[in-house]
């Protein structure tokens, strides 16, 4: 520093300059910490520097705008804590910094924006305020201005401490009632809490319960064996599946038809590993990599659980619980974490413990009716719903499956194993055992074909030990490939599910299949009103419909002849009566690509438009690096460029040449866009300098004042006057110019 | 100084060079007294100030018609002193002046009485032990200044310059107007007396000319002031101007060889009153602008002179022989109307469209060695230390960085 002292007192008054220039530009109402500091740094080094900062911020205190004055006083204010020499430069100039700041001057009122000019002058008087209170004593002229403010301005500095006073009392007041009423609430809360946290907890729990036993959890399958309901295992619980499969894999059960769907995947997979039979990747802990499963599971339109006379009441019970539940209590502890939220900042120990037990409370509601929700018993009742009419038609039927024929489609559509129903037997109830031809993958398997039953070790013997135990409860859960090979024919008769709608017709009805369809169709098919179009349908000939005029005299019998009745014919012609508008009622079909044109910047275009870019024309296909994939429209691509290119600015013109040039000469280079509008009077080389301060100009820029400036202008009023007074003058004269004692006026 | 003291005792130095020099050192050190104030009474701004023959009464004339009458002595044994106001003329005081009050001035051989001048119309002549008016002389014209002879021997006249062109001489003992002095063309902004000659009354108009009058002449003038010096013939004798624009303010130096006026040109001159010349000398303070009378006042210090000049909220500081800027005087935070330089304790009292008067002093040193002394008596009782570190720089140290 001390090599080079004028250069770097030069650097240093330039820096002081710029970051008092920008500091006083920002706009904002607190000062940016980091460029204060820069300030305060250079200030620090000497006197010098302060005074020039005194300078440069009356420079700016000057300016028409309050924003800027209020960030320079504040910079004022923070130099004025610590610099002594700063203070005597302001406190000399006090009544010119007050008249800038406070406005003690009348004729010279503060700049907009008004809303930083109020803000200005409250800060520079308790400010000034302030520093007379502290610095009063060393600086003789503070105690004088305060004097001044007091006699001349008549500013009653005690009452703005009093202003300040009350509303900080004010605020105090509003926190304290604010808190009462919120501990009023937490109150009644912790009340309703106690009143009802047992109610719901055992609803809770009795719920819990109910879903239990409508669908046990994993765990409970393992541990006892009886189950005693009709349970589906979804694809969420696939050890499940195991341990179907590792109990019928032993037992040797020859391949079921239903199999078939999924017999050439699984062929596919021998095939697969028969081709390396050296590598096996099981062996060495390493996940295949040819093999995917895609799993689709639809919960959507089909319950879960089935509902059988045994499981009714716990269902009516659960279907009342999730009522009561969902409409009653979870509103209830929403509402009171609504309120415990906002009392968090009361007291803190208890409001903690209550939160957290409302928190379980909803955590443990919401988990129980979500189990109930994924179990979608609505849709099932629903079914069950139009089941019951199906029903009443079908009782007489000698098929005895009809009864659980949803299910059973369930199972045909996901390709799974049907074990039928005992339904002659309710009481020894089944587990199903859903088979999934994917899940047959050996590779996959979790079983491999090293694993030997009898090693201890191997997952297979406790499988199959697993298995032998529920087997032992229940009975045979095969099938006999006879049922099963019906079941399948009727399945694929059916070859589409009925719609959503499920206006489909039993598969059992051996009713015309044409005439099924044909009824189907018809049930989609769209229906429109009888009109007119329809009536002249098959009309070959039809006359132009014809209208009968009103004559505007509107005279009833005072007509010279028929014929004067003009008859004349609908301009529509005939299709006035041959067409019909039906308005459009189709999808609004997502656009599914991009324009991918290649951009400047590497990317490809993202927009996605349905048949033109606005930027890139025509959208075409494109392979990965945005080239047209077409020949054809390669074409067409290479003349949109030609004309890109023909539309860039030129290399003299480059726009970052161009910033060097000024940033190095201070000469703006740059040509005026002349196809925009105003040109002339927004070069592009005068820029908003200051991003962050308020646009007074814009204010003023109202439509009032530009048509203002135009309708008000000198010579447009002089000219709209002269024909004002014309037109009097010519009005004058018609009236009164042929008598005879205003024949002389001209 | 003390080698100066020194001198003095021994005899090579003449006890009157010695005066004269230490009061001019003071003059030109003037600075804002800390200490010591003027009660802050002022309804409205000081428009006049006069100080009693004494030094000790401050008499002041507000915009409003009040009039003040401000005790400087300090009797409480403490540097540390607010004079107090000893009379007040309030605005709704039976005899109050209904406008403001343009000028008052002490009758300069005593405190006993003072006369005032105002808008209304009025002069009047007050008795400042019953403070009640003892005369009241209407004109024509509003009144601007006033001015008594301080050097009157035989007869007490009073000059009343007002909107009137024609400037009235008022005889105090006879109470009515003794003198018409016409000359002038518009409306008499100032007049001044001069301190040497008995009968030397200096007017300065809106016309822009300063014309120097014999009150014995009858209704002659002496001479008008030519800004040019006689340098440019004139055929229409009117055209011939002191200032360009009205002339506001006037004071002669102590010992009356000199005057300085004021213009609305903004600019101070020098005329001299043994060849009625202007002197070329260029006063570097620029006076503002201003419509009415302002009172100004020179240190009279022999060779040494110094003029005060109110300009805004400031008073400049000049030396008379080369319009040197010695000093500006900050801390009023309006206009400045008046400045009355008391040669008794070469201190400066100025009063201003602020409502205050300002005591400046050039006793500093003593001023500094009061506040050390306080400071050290706080310290020793312990109620505070921090208070002593008002005037000084509290860089932090994150600075550093």
């Amino acid at each position: 520093m001390e090599a080079s002292p004028s250069k770097n007192s030069e650097e240093h008054f330039h820096e002081l300059k710029k970051q008092i220039a920008t500091l006083t530009h920002t706009g904002e109402k607190v000062l940016d910490p980091p460029v204060l500091k820069a300030i305060t740094r250079i200030c620090k080094l000497s006197n010098d520097y302060v005074i020039h900062a005194y300078n440069l911020l009356m420079g700016h205190l000057e300016a028409k705008h309050s924003e800027v004055r209020l960030s320079c006083f504040q910079i004022c204010f923070e130099l004025f804590k610590r610099s002594h020499c700063f203070r005597e430069l302001v406190v000399a100039n006090l009544e010119h910094i007050m008249e800038l700041t406070a406005e003690t001057k009348p004729s010279k009122p503060l700049p907009p924006p008004r809303s930083a000019a109020l803000s200005l002058k409250k800060f520079s008087l308790t400010t000034i305020r302030d520093w007379a209170k502290q610095y009063g004593s060393g600086y003789k002229k503070l105690q004088l201005g305060i004097s001044f403010l007091r006699n001349c301005k008549k500013v009653d500095l005690n009452a703005m401490a009093l202003e300040e006073a009350a509303v900080h009392s004010r605020e105090r007041e509003l926190i304290r009632r604010k808190k009462a009423i919120q501990n009023e609430r937490f109150k009644k809360v912790v009340d309703e809490l106690k009143e009802k946290q047992s109610d719901i907890v055992s609803a809770l729990t009795e719920m819990e319960n109910c879903l239990g036993l409508l669908l046990p959890s994993p765990e409970d399958f393992f541990i006892e064996s009886d189950s005693h309901h009709r349970t589906l295992e979804t694809e969420k619980n696939k050890n499940l599946c195991k341990t179907g499969e590792s109990s019928h894999q032993p037992d040797k059960i020859a391949p079921k038809p239903s199999e078939e769907s999924s017999s050439s995947d699984s062929e596919g997979d021998e095939e697969y590993s028969s081709q390396n039979p050296i590598f096996d990747f099981r062996k060495y802990g390493i996940i295949n990599p040819h093999f995917s499963i895609t799993l689709k599971v639809d919960p959507s339109n089909d319950p879960l659980v089935e509902k059988t006379e045994e499981n009714a009441s716990i269902f009516e019970n659960a279907q009342d619980l999730f009522k009561v539940v969902s409409n009653r209590y979870q509103p209830c502890i929403v509402k009171w974490e609504t309120i415990i939220e906002k009392c968090s900042d009361l007291e803190t120990s208890s409001v903690i413990e209550i939160s957290r037990r409302v928190h379980d409370l909803k955590s443990r509601l919401e988990l129980v009716l979500d189990k109930y929700r994924r179990l979608n018993i609505e849709a099932f009742n629903e079914r069950a719903v139009k089941k019951d009419d199906e029903d009443s038609d079908t009782s007489d039927s000698d098929f005895e499956e009809v009864q659980n024929k949803d299910g059973f489609e369930e199972f045909s559509k996901s390709a799974a194993v049907k074990s039928k129903p005992s339904g002659s037997e309710p009481g020894t109830s089944q587990k199903r055992v859903p088979k999934r031809p994917i899940a047959l993958k050996k590779d996959w398997s979790l079983v491999s074909d090293e694993n030997n039953e009898k090693d201890p070790t191997s997952i297979l013997s406790t499988l199959s030990e697993l298995s032998r135990k529920n087997t032992s409860s229940a009975s045979t859960s095969t099938v006999s490939p006879e049922e099963q090979k019906s079941l399948v024919e009727s399945m694929t008769s059916d070859e589409i599910p009925g719609p959503s709608d499920g206006k489909h017709e039993s598969p059992n009805k051996e009713s015309g299949p044409s005439d099924e369809r044909k009824s189907k169709l018809l049930s989609i098919a769209p229906k429109l009103p009888f009109d007119i179009d329809l009536y002249h349908w098959e009309d070959e000939k039809v006359e132009a419909p014809t209208r009968l005029t009103v004559k505007p005299d509107g005279h009833r019998f005072w007509v010279a002849t028929a014929d004067d009745r003009g008859e004349i014919r609908d301009p529509d012609g005939e299709a006035s009566i041959r067409t019909r508008v039906i308005e459009f009622t189709g999808n609004f079909q997502k656009v599914k690509w991009a324009c991918r044109a290649p951009l400047p910047s590497g990317k490809l275009c993202p927009r996605k438009d349905r048949v033109k870019c606005p930027f890139h024309g025509k959208v075409i296909a494109r392979d990965d690096s945005g080239k047209p994939s077409n020949p054809d429209d390669q074409k067409f691509e290479d003349e949109r460029l030609e004309a890109e290119r023909a539309n860039k600015v030129p290399d003299w013109q480059d726009p970052k040449l161009l910033a060097e040039l000024k940033e190095s000469t201070g000469v703006d280079l740059r040509m005026p866009d002349k196809s925009k509008r105003g040109w002339r009077k927004h070069l592009p080389g005068e820029k908003k300098e200051y991003v962050g301060l308020t646009d007074i100009k814009a204010t003023q820029n109202t439509t009032y004042n530009r048509l203002s400036k135009k309708v008000f202008q000198k010579s447009s009023m002089k000219r709209v006057a002269a024909d004002l007074d014309k037109l009097d003058k010519k009005r004058f004269r018609d009236k009164y110019g042929d008598q005879f004692n205003y024949v002389f006026d001209r | 100084m003390i080698h100066r003291l020194e001198k003095l005792q021994t005899g090579t130095l003449d006890p009157f060079h010695f005066r004269v020099s230490e009061s001019c050192k003071r003059a030109r050190n003037l600075a804002l007294s800390n200490h010591r104030d003027v009660e802050n009474v002022h309804s409205s701004g000081v428009l006049s100030l006069d100080l009693d023959a004494d030094g000790r009464y401050l008499l002041s004339g507000c915009s409003d018609g009040s009039i003040y009458i401000h005790d400087l002595f300090n009797f409480s044994g403490s540097p540390s002193f607010t004079a107090d106001v000893e009379q007040i003329i309030e605005k709704n005081h039976k005899f109050a002046h209904k406008y403001s009050t343009e000028c008052v001035q002490w009758y300069p051989q005593d405190s006993g009485l003072f006369v005032t001048g105002s808008m209304d119309k009025y002069l009047k002549v007050w008795d400042s032990n019953r403070m009640r008016p003892v005369e009241s002389v209407k004109f024509e014209g509003r009144i601007f200044q006033v001015h008594m002879s301080t050097n009157a021997a035989s007869k007490c006249l009073v000059a009343v310059a007002g909107t009137e062109s024609i400037v009235r001489l008022v005889d105090l003992t006879t109470g009515s107007c003794a003198h018409e002095l016409r000359g002038h063309e518009s409306a008499v902004l100032t007049c001044r007396w001069s301190p040497r000659e008995e009968f030397l009354l200096a007017t300065g108009s809106c016309d822009g000319r300063i014309i120097l009058w014999d009150a014995r002449a009858a209704n002659t003038a002496l001479r008008v002031l030519d800004q040019n010096n006689g340098q440019v013939y004139y055929n229409n004798k009117f055209k011939l101007k002191s200032h360009d624009g009205g002339v506001n303010g006037l004071c002669f130096t102590e010992n009356g060889q000199h005057l300085i006026s004021l213009g609305w040109d903004a600019k101070a001159k020098l005329w001299n009153m043994t060849t009625g010349r202007r002197e070329t000398v260029d006063f570097n303070a620029v006076p503002s602008e201003k419509r009415k009378c302002v009172q100004f006042d020179v240190a009279g210090c022999w060779r040494d002179e110094l003029v005060y000049i109110p300009s805004d909220g400031k008073v400049l500081v000049c030396e008379v022989q080369t319009g040197k800027l010695v000093k500006t005087l900050r801390g009023h935070y309006n206009e400045v109307n008046a400045c009355k330089y008391n040669a008794l304790h070469q201190e400066l009292y100025s009063g201003a469209n602020d409502r205050s008067i300002l005591i400046w002093t050039p006793d500093l040193a003593q001023e500094m060695a009061y506040k050390d002394h306080v400071n050290v008596q706080r310290a020793n009782i312990g109620t505070s230390h921090a208070r002593v570190e008002v005037t000084q720089d509290v860089w932090s140290s994150d600075e550093d960085d």
